[in-house]
């Protein structure tokens, strides 16, 4: 338009189809939050454990390097389940630290502000707004945790020497791993990301829906312990989502023996049961929000 | 058909926010008026499909707001009354993540965003987080947010709340640019009765969730034509008490005029016979023409208390509002 013509002028091109309008929410949240310092700080620490763990894989492949530093390649942990597995674990604490910084503010910032009322005003649903939501948080909780371990899981098998258990034994022993670095990652990104996003909706400073899931997680965890000694019971524990979540991770990984020593079935039930309680929670304040524009 | 209501009730709770309300309009501008809690924006939200509607029909330019929700906000714009904003945001990137939920490509979004960032006035400011940017300033951009798309009907919360006259006056000015020039169509809810009879052609006024009043505001205007503005020289109190046993409505108006209603089969002719008959000069004589306000005052006369005798009738109408 010409800089002395400034009246009205409405569009008339093309738009694009209505199913992926919502995508524009994780994108410009991500704009938002990779031009903060403090979020690209976070972001890049979450990788350190990614970097020691590929020199890791690198290492155990060079014996002659191992050789002239006199370490025998036996005595240093084998690459197995338990490897990938705690690959994860430990990438959760970033992932609470990112759905603090960043899943605390996704909805409580919309609240606050009444930007609610502007996306329910746009042609995108209820549904969709969350899904918007929650794919920002999941997407990056899914990149620090199975981005991350199937990189490394496919780089132990590009570099396996051809005579290792990865070569000779690989459909037996170490195929299954990568349906479970999935089934774990989503179950934690899942889990993780419905949680933080129930807490963001029930308030309107994104402080307290942190301290909300601290709170959470730690109470449930109390609790169950407490329910699990009186009772007898360790199925108890399953009212914690920490608990159930790190024991489902034994399980999928196959690590009998390992964790607190839930069943599958009280532990499968103790993450959906977070996972519905969280999506009620949302569904009731999103539909008020988008009712009474707070 | 710009609107179209059949019997539409919508309640919160047991409080019939919108109580049967039936109506169908087509304008280029419509105005919504009426009181807090007449049910100005329970409408809008209903017809946007945000609300549940809990008995009749509603259509928007044709949709549907129960079933075709998706597709009414698709074609409108929507300004609300109340801030509203992303922090951290600046408007350029904050008119292009709106552009882009309506549906417009990255790059047509970001062409739109600075026309119409400029088109209403914020050329100068497109890059300062909004966070940051005044309320009239803040009002634009929820003006330019609306408009981001092109939409076919811009729906205008209270516009003007809260703005001073220079930043109302240009408010105002960019409402009827859009209504002149473009394609769109225009409904704005006002509790201002001046903004609205300055930009609309319709209105449609409610009150505790009914419509009180509804059509083209010249119209409305001239079917009540039956108040006169008197100055005389003479006895006064008189002069009123003859009118009053004619059965005409007196008072003095903000102006220290004399303010006559006459009732059905009066003529104006009468008051110069009682004139001549007390001895008393009209010195000023005019038909007054109503405003939007003494349409809505009339319309909303059963709940509101008759106004004082002596002057200051219009002058507390907000407050009363």
């Amino acid at each position: 338009m010409p800089v002395y013509d400034y009246s009205y002028q409405t569009w008339r091109g093309e738009r694009s189809g209505p199913m992926l309008r919502w995508l524009a929410i994780p994108k410009y949240t991500y704009m938002g939050f990779f031009g903060k310092r403090m979020f690209i700080w976070l972001f890049s620490m979450a990788w350190v454990q990614f970097l020691l763990r590929l020199g890791y894989i690198y290492l155990l492949v060079n014996t002659d390097f191992l050789a002239s530093l006199r370490i025998p390649v036996e005595a240093l942990p084998k690459i197995n389940a338990y490897f990938f597995k705690t690959m994860i674990d430990v990438q959760m604490i970033f992932c609470f630290l990112l759905a603090f910084i960043v899943g605390a503010d996704l909805i409580s910032r919309d609240l606050i502000h009444r930007a609610i009322v502007l996306y329910a005003s746009k042609p995108i649903s209820r549904w969709e707004y969350f899904l918007g939501k929650f794919l920002t948080l999941f997407g990056m909780i899914m990149l620090l945790t199975w981005f991350q371990t199937t990189l490394l899981y496919g780089l132990q098998i590009a570099v396996a020497p051809a005579r290792s258990p990865w070569r000779l034994h690989f459909w037996r022993d170490y195929a299954w791993i990568f349906p479970a670095i999935t089934a774990y990652s989503v179950i934690i990104s899942t889990g993780l990301s419905l949680m933080i996003l129930a807490a963001s909706s029930m308030v309107k400073n994104s402080r307290y829906a942190g301290i909300a899931l601290v709170i959470y997680v730690v109470g449930t965890s109390t609790a169950g312990g407490i329910v699990s000694d009186i009772m007898r019971n360790k199925s108890a524990l399953a009212l914690s989502p920490f608990t159930s979540g790190l024991d489902l991770g034994f399980i999928l990984f196959r690590l009998p023996g390992e964790g607190f020593g839930l069943s599958a079935g009280a532990a499968w039930a103790g993450v959906i049961g977070v996972c519905v309680l969280s999506g009620m929670i949302l569904k009731w304040r999103l539909g008020r929000a988008a009712r009474y524009g707070t | 058909m710009l609107l179209e209501l059949d019997k539409l009730t919508v309640r919160y709770g047991r409080l019939e926010a919108l109580d049967a309300v039936s109506v169908a309009l087509d304008s280029k501008a419509l105005g919504i008026l009426g009181p807090n809690g007449a049910g100005k924006s329970t409408l809008i939200r209903a017809l946007l499909g945000l609300l549940p509607i809990n008995g009749g029909e509603a259509r928007f330019e044709g949709l549907d707001a129960r079933r075709e929700g998706k597709r009414i906000r698709e074609m409108i714009g929507y300004m609300p009354e109340h801030e509203s904003y992303l922090p951290g945001m600046t408007p350029i990137r904050f008119l292009r993540f709106m552009g882009e939920m309506c549906g417009l490509p990255a790059p047509a979004a970001m062409e739109r965003a600075h026309e119409v960032l400029f088109y209403v006035g914020l050329g100068e400011v497109r890059y300062r987080p909004v966070d940051g940017l005044s309320y009239g300033l803040h009002q634009k951009v929820r003006l330019a947010q609306a408009l981001i798309h092109g939409p076919r009907i811009l729906i205008l919360d209270e516009p003007t709340n809260g703005l001073d006259p220079t930043a109302r006056d240009e408010m105002l000015a960019l409402i009827r640019d859009m209504i002149a020039h473009s394609g769109s169509k225009v409904v704005m809810c006002s509790h201002l009765l001046k903004d609205v009879e300055t930009c609309c052609e319709e209105v449609l006024v409610l009150k505790k969730g009914r419509v009180v009043a509804s059509g083209n505001i010249e119209a409305m205007k001239r079917t009540s034509q039956s108040v006169f503005e008197m100055r005389i020289k003479g006895n006064l109190d008189r002069f009123m008490a003859a009118l009053c046993d004619l059965g005409c409505e007196c008072r003095l108006n903000e102006r220290d005029a004399l303010q006559v209603t006459i009732r059905d089969g009066v003529t104006p002719q009468s008051f110069f016979e009682i004139a001549r008959n007390q001895g008393i000069q009209i010195r000023h004589f005019y038909a007054k023409k109503d405003t939007l306000e003494d349409v809505f005052l009339k319309a909303l006369e059963d709940e509101i208390p008759p106004p004082p005798p002596a002057n200051g009738e219009t002058k507390d109408l907000h407050a009363r509002l």
